[in-house]
């Protein structure tokens, strides 16, 4: 350990070194139960915190009393981590969850390969989890993750047209409007979950921009307001998904994307499509839409599919 | 017309099986470069010939409205909705409710 620590400190240049010191390190714990579908609230005001501290400090998570993780929090997690606006210096390490299907989750997600991790990861424990991210739309991507995660279920790696338009369409919102009026390219991450239990394929599509309802906001939230009378962000993205309310290009011809991955999921090819974007938590499937009192600083989406 | 006369363009085969967004900068296969590269040349052949040019979509993972609008939407644009319409057939035994799709975009662009 101390001829580790002794080789480290040869690498380590010395500023580095001091900057590390003056900057500390905070502990941040994740909530217990660390899933947007199961406590979005929490989920979302955790991601927000560990945006936050990343910004200035060296982050150690606290997995210890995590009960549940969903795939769709830890591919938020990565966003976070991977995220453009973060500072390269800051550095994360994290500890196990003490519960098994918490730890087996996160271990299988290869998450700890992003962080610096007391124990090495087991090659066997991963495999069932894969995550890809660009700032291109890539159809080679998401064709991986599709025939991935249907494979680990079925044994034969088969399409998906729904999932497959559904991920292109997301790319492709980040990549147009996830940058807001900077126009700079935000980056996104996807996640496939082969759910052996369930017998599901999950999904989640993750960027860090704007947000959809800040950029719909930005140019419609007026004029739409009042010709709508839509009365608060639940209803702009329930106009947004419904195709009530077009795109902010103003292009004809535009604005197509999320009406047609929800209708997707009313045809039940898409199931438990869930959506979270800026204060607004929306499961489709049910229809429930909700306010959240944190902000979800970018936009996400998780829906499943039963191969 | 003879099908000796039917100029076929097999999305998955002839240009790719994963096709991506709408334009060339987001990224490889866009609705752009299909329409510019593969639809726009025989598109214009097959009128100059008074022929049909079909556009099989089977065997691809999917399709996004933007790669759907740029190509079909963004060709009706420039030689209008008649022309592209009465020059272009399409198949689809994937996902059949694509071809009413489609024809919506070339109806409606503007």
């Amino acid at each position: 350990m101390d001829v580790l620590r002794a080789r480290k400190r040869q690498v380590e240049p010395p500023l580095a070194r001091a900057r590390s010191r003056r900057q500390g390190e905070k502990n941040l714990r994740v909530p217990r139960y660390f899933s947007f579908l199961r406590d979005p609230e929490s989920t979302s005001r955790f991601l927000g915190e560990f945006a936050q501290k990343l910004r200035r400090y060296h982050v150690k998570l606290d997995f210890r009393k995590v009960e549940v993780i969903g795939p769709e929090a830890i591919a938020a997690m990565t966003a976070v981590l991977k995220s453009r606006k973060r500072p390269q210096f800051s550095r994360v390490r994290g500890n196990d969850p003490l519960s098994a299907d918490a730890r087996m989750v996160l271990e299988k997600s290869g998450f700890f390969e992003l962080v610096r991790h007391s124990k090495p990861l087991e090659r066997a424990a991963t495999g069932k989890i894969q995550t890809r991210g660009s700032d291109q739309v890539d159809g080679r991507l998401a064709q991986d993750l599709i025939h991935f995660g249907m494979e680990c279920l079925t044994g034969v790696p088969a399409r998906s047209q729904p999932v497959y338009e559904t991920l292109i369409e997301c790319m492709t919102n980040t990549r147009h409007h996830a940058g807001g009026e900077s126009n700079q390219v935000e980056g996104w991450w996807a996640t496939v979950y082969a759910d052996e239990e369930r017998r599901r394929v999950c999904f989640t599509f993750v960027d860090m921009g704007v947000g959809i309802l800040a950029t719909a906001r930005k140019n419609f939230f007026i004029e739409i307001t009042e010709k709508l009378g839509l009365r608060d962000d639940k209803d702009l993205l329930r106009g947004l998904l419904s195709g009530e309310i077009g795109s902010r290009t103003e292009l004809k011809g535009r604005g197509r994307g999320l009406p047609k991955i929800c209708n997707w999921s009313k045809a039940g090819r898409i199931q438990s499509l869930l959506i979270v974007t800026n204060f607004v938590y929306a499961n489709v499937e049910l229809a429930e839409y909700r306010l959240m009192p944190e902000e979800f600083d970018g936009t996400l989406l998780y829906w499943e599919i039963e191969p | 017309m003879n099908t000796a006369q039917l100029v076929r363009i097999i999305i998955a085969k002839d240009f790719s099986d994963t096709p991506g967004g709408r334009y060339r900068s987001d990224g490889a296969a866009s609705g752009e470069e299909f329409r510019e590269f593969q639809l726009k040349p025989k598109f214009l052949n097959a009128q100059r010939e008074g022929t049909i040019l079909e556009i099989d979509l089977d065997g691809a993972e999917g399709y996004a409205t933007s790669f759907l609008e740029e190509a079909f939407g963004g060709l009706a644009r420039e030689y209008g909705a008649q022309s592209v319409l009465k020059t272009l057939k399409f198949t689809c035994a994937d996902e059949p409710l694509l071809i009413r799709e489609i024809e919506s975009y070339i109806s409606s662009a503007k």
